[in-house]
């Protein structure tokens, strides 16, 4: 009878060095199967579009926070009426939603801090050039939408987008409008989101998409006023590649690399397990 | 038929460990059978230049900018020129490149390849497949290997994971293992008799999260509580060192552990000849030379089976934990200790047995048997630069192709370039260091 050869190294066999077995292709051929052919894909485009919709949907509301700037620093407008409707607005809609059960007095708390901070927070950064201040909000912003991508509602979101409307609140004119300024934002960023995010929780959809239309509208209503049709088109394109593309390279890497794949994963090292 | 051969690897002599270890006994052998070996590996330090090791063995160290732990920076092209020269002087005839992450290597095989030499690649370890830098390697692997002669593993789970990593012909990869030195590793003769009461389990490893350290942490006390008469020593050094010493403060083990940190190469044999168990507790492991050095110690094997492990030892040698957990591997110590107290295994045999086993004379006759091989099929294989092209273009995605083939038109333009500015002629041949007749 010929010797069958042995996946063993100690073993001297006589096969020459390059032989391979038949059932050592059989198990590389299955490994090979397991990475080329498409597999049944793990998440279904269309959950992937919505999740990455949903993103984009933050970063337009981030975007508000750079409309609602350049409104009061460029175009001067006075923030007053904004406000105060905006305020009135959200406070309709948190009765409306929490029915009778929402207390006045953490808002409040938080309003007149603001107030009492507004002109701390507009001398803030006095001695730091504008140029510097663009940066760092460019940066605090770009650390915002991962910390919101990661973890929507984390403290840290929270946390770097207060911190990027107080730097940008130093440049403006008045006290009046940094304070107006912070709250807009705060309603902007935190409470809209919030309220878009309850929205879906009770299913009502139509509304939603309103709100995600309004937003976008303004958005690209105002890109377009200031910065032309051109950047309008790149940005509207982008945004697209975003929403449409990008999930098809994320599916892709989720078959092909992603740690799902118990063959595949043999190569790495083992997880100790500590019992 | 003697050949000149390259050697080929980021990492060599000063750095100690696997993969320059294997590098160098390697060369060492080939020489001793008549071939001619120069080792080309970027500068350490000071290092640089032309230095000669052991019997003539010549190490071209180039100064290249160091990217991390130790890999050169990766450029493609730019290491062509002293490559060629090097090779040109050394009228080498096949280069030999070593380790997947080494940039160096896989820079040597291209311009080998694009000179018409022949080439052979070693892989010494096992690699993932979803990290980024499993992914880049694994794409500029499947790009250097398009064109190689013949690829050696360590191991056979070594060779399905090349397969898989670069896509290449099973029938080109040959599986030879590593070997040890075996006279380095000599067991302390004992008395037959050995009071067995006190027995010492050795671990020897660097201590980082893939060598196990965290099983260790939580072994080691465990089996102090239910073996009273067990010591252990650890040698190695690593970030989790630290969790070494709050084990044995927690534990109260003093007595009991000896910590030795860093422990020189030609020192371990000395450190495993003091005990009677090696514990092996490693995560992923392509080979494992550290367990055929315990063996030829004398010292009976306790590991884990991941990656090539089970295929390196025979059954006789070892207690297997099947699986990576603190339970699994208290069991198998448990089980080690209760058959060296029942005298069930002689393990003084292993060294013998080891060194028939894992020899380097061995693994140098059958890479000589790769060159010859390599060497007379080159004779009918058409190695024009069109082929090499189509070669190219008929690996990787419909991106990846692309970015090979401009990297080898430009390789050969390059190439042109330096013959017409740089001619071989010009270039002066290295005299051959004169062999010993023996």
């Amino acid at each position: 009878m010929e010797p069958r050869w042995k996946r063993l190294l100690w073993l001297k066999q006589e096969f020459p060095d390059n032989h391979t077995d038949p059932e050592f292709l059989r198990e590389v051929s299955q490994l090979q199967k397991v990475e080329q052919i498409a597999r049944k894909p793990s998440s279904s485009y269309q959950q992937v579009v919505i999740d990455f919709l949903l993103l984009y949907h933050r970063v337009l509301n981030t975007g508000l926070m750079y409309v609602t700037f350049t409104l009061l620093y460029y175009y001067r407008c006075d923030p007053m009426y904004f406000t105060g409707s905006l305020t009135c607005l959200s406070f309709l809609a948190a009765t409306l939603f929490h029915y009778a059960r929402m207390s006045l007095k953490s808002p409040l708390i938080i309003i007149f801090s603001m107030l009492v901070l507004s002109p701390v927070l507009k001398s803030l950064s006095r001695t730091t050039s504008s140029d510097s201040i663009w940066t760092i909000s460019g940066w605090l912003t770009l650390f915002y939408v991962t910390s919101v991508s990661v973890r929507s509602q984390s403290i840290v979101s929270t946390n770097l987008l207060v911190a990027n409307v107080a730097v940008l609140g130093s440049r403006l004119n008045s006290t009046t409008d940094v304070f107006c300024f912070l709250l807009i934002c705060i309603e902007l960023n935190v409470l809209l989101p919030y309220f878009e995010r309850s929205l879906l929780e009770r299913k009502l959809f139509i509304i939603y998409g309103a709100t995600f239309v309004a937003n976008s509208v303004v958005v690209y209503y105002f890109v377009a006023l200031c910065l032309g049709w051109i950047y309008t088109t790149v940005f509207a394109f982008s945004s697209l590649t975003f929403v449409f593309g990008l999930p098809r390279y994320f599916l892709y890497w989720q078959d092909h690399y992603c740690k799902n794949e118990p063959l595949l994963s043999r190569w790495d090292a083992k997880r100790p397990i500590l019992d | 038929m003697a050949y000149n051969i390259a050697m080929v690897c980021d990492f060599f002599y000063p750095q100690l460990g696997g993969v320059e270890f294997h590098i160098y006994h390697l060369a060492q052998k080939l020489i001793k059978i008549g071939h001619s070996v120069v080792v080309i590996t970027h500068a350490y330090g000071d290092r640089t230049g032309v230095r000669y090791l052991s019997n003539g063995l010549k190490v071209y160290y180039v100064p290249y900018t160091i990217l991390y732990r130790e890999t050169s920076f990766p450029t493609v092209f730019a290491s062509f020129p002293i490559v060629r020269n090097i090779l040109i002087r050394e009228q080498i005839q096949i280069v030999h490149a070593h380790v997947s992450v080494s940039s160096l290597a896989h820079e040597a095989l291209l311009h080998a390849t694009v000179m018409g030499l022949q080439t052979v690649f070693t892989d010494h370890s096992l690699y993932g497949f979803d990290s980024l830098a499993s992914i880049l390697a694994n794409k500029s692997l499947r790009f250097t290997l398009t064109n190689v002669g013949a690829v050696i593993c360590v191991s056979n789970t070594c060779k399905e994971n090349i397969i898989l990593r670069a896509d290449l012909d099973p029938s080109h990869i040959s599986v030879i293992p590593n070997a040890v030195v075996s006279e380095d590793f000599t067991p302390v003769p004992r008395n037959k008799h050995k009071n067995l009461d006190q027995i010492t389990i050795v671990v020897i490893s660097r201590l980082y999260p893939n060598k196990g350290a965290d099983l260790l942490t939580h072994l080691i006390p465990k089996i102090c509580n239910i073996q009273q008469n067990v010591n252990f020593i650890i040698a190695g050094d690593g970030p989790k060192f630290v969790d070494f010493q709050q084990m044995i403060e927690t534990y109260r083990l003093q007595e009991r552990v000896q910590l030795l940190g860093a422990v020189q190469h030609e020192n371990v044999r000395d450190v495993m000849c003091q005990g009677d168990i090696y514990l092996h507790a490693s995560l992923t492991e392509a080979f494992g030379t550290v367990l055929v050095e315990a063996a030829s110690c004398g010292l009976l094997i306790v590991t884990t089976t991941v990656g090539g492990i089970p295929e390196v030892l025979p059954q006789h040698m070892t207690v297997f934990a099947k699986e990576t957990s603190v339970s699994s591997l208290v069991e198998a110590t448990s089980k080690a200790i209760e058959l060296l107290k029942q005298g069930k295994v002689d393990t003084s045999l292993f060294h013998s047995q080891v060194a028939s086993i894992y020899d380097w004379t061995d693994v140098a006759a059958r890479t000589t048997a790769v060159y010859r091989k390599l060497i007379s099929e080159s004779a009918t294989q058409n190695h024009s630069w069109l082929q090499l092209l189509k070669n190219y273009h008929n690996r990787g995605g419909p991106w990846a192709r692309f970015l090979y083939i401009l990297c080898a038109v430009v390789e050969f333009m390059l190439y042109s370039f330096l013959e017409w500015w740089y001619p071989r002629n010009q270039i002066d041949v290295a005299i051959k260091w004169r062999r010993k007749l023996e």
